[in-house]
């Protein structure tokens, strides 16, 4: 089934990959550049499922799962919190934000669409 | 944050940050080439015009990653690099006509004019390949954020108070003074602008190490118009501090 998934990362070479990866899994993709930007986008189209990356400029990805957590308007949905410092601290805190699953770089494709299959199940 | 009166080399606790800094670097282009690799292996049937698109992120990242590799290596050697009796008495002015020579022709091919301005100065005493070094990183760096087709670097070597300063200054977009010491952190705000030039992230805070442990320092200064200042100071050679007291 079709679902849309935003993707909000700033290193575009991952973005390449990622939006291949949902692309392939039969998802629309909307792509945001920073945490800003995505936050309009989430809002304007209610994604069923966002791809945060961690440390992106200005608004951060746990700032941004911790705002739609707050926000009852943006309930449902799902939040894979990406992030290339994978200390436990890190996993910890995209937790306590609220996020449902949180993947290190680098991360398997494989791996990564099989978890995007359980959370859109 | 170090302070600007912090002058000592770097310490275990800086590089064990900069090495954090450096594992969470490495992982980006790692994360791009992982997954395009994996991504071609499992879509055997992928369009061969997006398979070129994805071979070609592999090979750029992958040159990335070598990059990178190389400044971690540049940080792992300083603790050793002025221990092996490569200390000499160097003419600064030799120095910054060194690298001039070096960056000039890739700073004509951005349309970045370069220009030195060089005022007679006593000798310093250094390690002249990682000084070398320094002043390349200075003039690329200037050269960098120097608007293309109408860039200007202005390179100037004067004498100073118990030393000689190097100041390599560009007429980009400059540094807020907020960001004068942050930016010789490693991977400093690393893409926080989608405009701002990609480096190692490791040029200045490496810079910055050779020249503290040389006993001199570069600080990040207001430019006298629109754009980024960057002084190196250096201390004399002690031969020339005895003969000038």
């Amino acid at each position: 089934m079709t679902r849309t998934v935003l993707i909000a990362d700033d290193e575009p070479n991952i973005v390449v990959s990622l939006e291949f990866l949902l692309k392939r899994e039969g998802h629309r993709v909307l792509v945001a550049r920073d945490g800003a930007e995505a936050l309009a986008m989430i809002r304007a189209e209610r994604p069923s499922l966002v791809l945060l990356d961690a440390m992106m400029p200005g608004l951060s990805g746990f700032d941004l799962c911790e705002t739609i957590r707050s926000d009852p308007d943006l309930s449902g949905i799902r939040i894979v919190m990406l992030t290339a410092r994978s200390r436990e601290a890190d996993q910890a805190r995209a937790m306590g934000a609220g996020a449902d699953a949180f993947v290190a770089k680098p991360f398997s494709t494989r791996d990564l669409a099989g978890r995007i299959r359980e959370l859109l199940a | 944050m170090s302070g600007r009166g912090g002058h000592s080399a770097p310490g275990a606790a800086a590089q064990d940050e900069a090495l954090a800094a450096a594992v969470h670097e490495l992982r980006t282009p790692l994360t791009a080439i992982r997954a395009l690799a994996e991504l071609m292996q499992d879509s055997p049937d992928m369009d061969p015009a997006q398979r070129d698109g994805f071979l070609s992120i592999i090979v750029d990242e992958s040159a990335r990653l070598g990059r990178l590799v190389d400044g971690i290596l540049d940080a792992a050697r300083l603790g050793s690099a002025f221990a092996d009796g490569k200390m000499a008495a160097l003419d600064p002015a030799a120095l910054l006509r060194d690298a001039a020579a070096v960056v000039r022709p890739w700073l004509a091919g951005r349309g970045v004019a370069l220009g030195l301005d060089l005022a007679p100065a006593p000798a310093i005493c250094g390690d002249r390949d990682r000084l070398l070094q320094v002043v390349l990183n200075l003039l690329s760096n200037a050269g960098k954020f120097a608007p293309e087709g109408r860039g200007r670097v202005a390179a100037a070597l004067r004498p100073a108070p118990g030393g000689v300063e190097i100041s390599v200054t560009d007429n980009g977009p400059g540094i807020p003074p907020a960001e004068y010491e942050a930016i010789f952190l490693p991977w400093h705000q690393s893409g926080a602008r989608a405009d701002r030039p990609k480096g190692t992230g490791l040029g200045l805070p490496l810079s910055r190490a050779i020249a503290r442990c040389h006993g001199g320092d570069i600080t990040a200064e207001p430019a006298p118009q629109r754009g980024a200042r960057l002084v190196l100071t250096l201390p004399l050679d002690p031969a020339e501090r005895e003969g000038n007291p």
